[in-house]
């Protein structure tokens, strides 16, 4: 006998393991729907008319990939829309068939290099680090490490960025310990000259009132401005220029906040086993039995068009067949143009309806509605009072 | 190894053409084949009676040419080619319906139900022709599976087309023939169906 590949009979039975994948297999709803499917898929080809050189395997491995195209872009729409909410959300959960509540995460997230330039924030840690002052000496090297202390790296070998230095006048306050005290503002501006004005020669008392005060402080901030050389400093590539020049002891320091460049440039700050980007969104295959009406049509349809497809290759692979003393061409490019075109079409209406539902689109509609509702009401006629 | 035309190719072939013969064009002819042991010949060889075995319905592709007249002195005549083209699994086997036949195709051609033979006869729109030549040269990618070298996995061949000539009836022993012999006409049946009437 010949080897005889047998063809669509007119009917078919599912068992676990006739599909490709076996994603739904054990989905008693899609077992069933398979087999109406491929009977639907038949006929709508035109069987028992004609024959259909296709498989009940066939059919139903049409079946399966249309449930997986189908999850495969209501997914991908569901991780379109709620990536900024799910960026570093736990990749262990599965979202499939899950509301998705919206959050300020991912904005966040994208928002942190900004705070952190700003000083407002951010994922990088500000550290706190010193140089040591000599007296006389104007001008230190930053990447020094015998002058310079850092909290976290050693200096000239960790690139940093100083983010704020605290070089800065005493304040006035300081400087004016006991504003109780009756010696005079020469006596306290002799003794500010000396170092000594947070001292208080505490010699009398008297009762001020709040303004004095503010008036006394004014006045030596005034005084510093004028009489005194500004604290400032300039710092260009490590050099850090301090003014006025030091007539400290050697103990003095001047503290600086800074940020090392690596801790910055670190793109993995994330923690592990996180959602980063699309391909570890955890959605899984859909539950054929929770699909509704309308995405079952959807399937089915879906189905009909690679059954079409794949007859189509079928009959096509050779572009004329044999027959007794003659050849015949079959319609293997027509199911293939037509397969493509209702495939493409069934893509795009799905794409489609997914886009109206997103987020932004809701709102635009909403926005829409009221807008449209307001002129409604507004060709209300007012009421006419006669009175 | 060949590529194309395999044994799973050959068999959607099959499909094919067994669909167009069988389900769309649908002309069917009934062969006759000569039953030797039973013809008796004289003593010229000559078998003046020939016995047929009953006839075998098969599906083909039936090219019917006009009547070709002639007109002699002992009065006009006509004659008539018609070509047979019949797919040569059909028959082989007219029963090819088991689903796990994995061997070679075409490999029980000498287990055919019918072998056409030169001198056959072929009954179609009531009309009988005997066979003058036989052909099953169409081998399908260049190839016979019975010959190949190759172990006969690829390729087929694929049609047994015979030229035949209209008969006269009279050379046979028809129903309609008063002179003929030992019939089985059966009361009742149409006289396509009348297969016994061509024993003899």
């Amino acid at each position: 006998m010949a080897v005889n590949i047998p063809i669509w009979p007119g009917s078919a039975s599912f068992a676990v393991g006739d599909t490709p994948f076996g994603l739904y297999d054990t989905d008693s709803e899609f077992t069933s729907s398979a087999i109406k499917t491929a009977d639907w898929c038949a006929t709508r080809l035109g069987y028992p008319l004609t024959d259909i050189e296709l498989q009940s395997v066939n059919f139903f491995t049409c079946f399966e990939e249309s449930v997986s195209e189908y999850g495969a872009q209501v997914n991908t729409y569901n991780i379109r829309d709620n990536i900024l909410s799910l960026y570093g959300a736990s990749t262990g959960s599965n979202l499939t068939g899950q509301k998705v509540s919206p959050n300020f995460g991912g904005l966040i997230e994208l928002a942190e290099d900004y705070g952190e330039q700003a000083g407002s924030g951010g994922n990088v840690t500000y550290y706190t680090g010193s140089v040591a002052l000599t007296t006389n000496q104007q001008i230190y090297d930053l990447s020094d490490p015998t002058i310079v202390e850092l909290e976290s790296g050693i200096a000239g070998t960790n690139a940093i960025e100083v983010k704020r230095i605290f070089h800065e006048a005493p304040p006035a306050i300081a400087r004016y310990f006991d504003p109780f005290i009756g010696t005079g503002l020469g006596a306290q501006g002799m003794m500010d000259q000396f170092s000594w004005g947070n001292y208080s020669p505490g010699v009398s008392f008297m009762m001020m009132p709040m303004y004095a005060d503010v008036l006394r402080l004014q006045a030596i901030e005034f005084n510093d401005q004028i009489r005194k050389s500004a604290y400032s400093f300039e710092l260009v590539n490590n050099r850090l220029k301090v003014f006025p020049i030091p007539q400290v002891a050697v103990t003095a320091k001047i503290f600086f906040t800074y940020i090392l460049k690596s801790d910055r440039s670190n793109p993995l700050k994330g923690a592990t086993g996180t959602i980063s980007d699309f391909s570890n969104v955890p959605y899984e295959d859909v539950i054929y039995s929770n699909i509704n009406a309308v995405g079952k049509q959807w399937i089915r349809r879906y189905s009909l068009a690679l059954a079409k497809e794949m007859l189509g290759y079928i009959r096509g692979k050779y572009s004329a067949l044999p027959i007794p003393n003659a050849e015949i061409t079959l319609n293997g490019a027509d199911l293939i143009s037509a397969a493509q075109t209702e495939k493409e079409g069934l893509i795009t209406e799905l794409k489609d309806t997914l886009d109206t539902m997103s987020r932004q689109a809701q709102l635009e509609r909403k926005a829409a509605e009221s807008t449209a509702m307001q002129e409604q009401f507004n060709k209300i006629p007012l009421k006419i009072y006669i009175g | 190894m060949a590529l194309f035309g395999s044994a799973r190719d050959i068999s959607m072939f099959r499909h094919i053409n067994r669909e167009l013969l069988n389900e769309i064009i649908d002309t069917r002819c009934d062969i006759y084949k000569h039953s030797i042991f039973d013809s008796k010949e004289n003593l010229y060889g000559e078998a003046l009676r020939k016995v047929f075995l009953p006839g075998v319905r098969v599906a083909g592709l039936i090219d019917k040419d006009a009547k070709s007249y002639t007109s002699e002195e002992i009065g006009s005549d006509y004659t008539r080619n018609i070509k047979y083209s019949f797919l040569r699994d059909d028959l082989a086997s007219l029963e090819l319906g088991d689903t796990n036949n994995t061997t070679l195709p075409n490999k029980n051609a000498q287990a055919a139900n019918i072998f056409l033979e030169v001198g056959d006869v072929i009954f179609w729109d009531n009309i009988y022709c005997e066979i003058d030549t036989i052909a099953q040269g169409q081998y399908l990618f260049g190839k016979n599976p019975d010959t190949d070298h190759d172990g006969g996995t690829h390729g087929a061949s694929w049609s047994v087309i015979v030229e035949t000539h209209e008969m006269r009836r009279s050379k046979i022993n028809t129903l309609e023939s008063v002179r003929a012999g030992y019939d089985e006409y059966i009361s009742g049946n149409k006289i396509d169906e009348q297969r016994g009437g061509l024993y003899g």
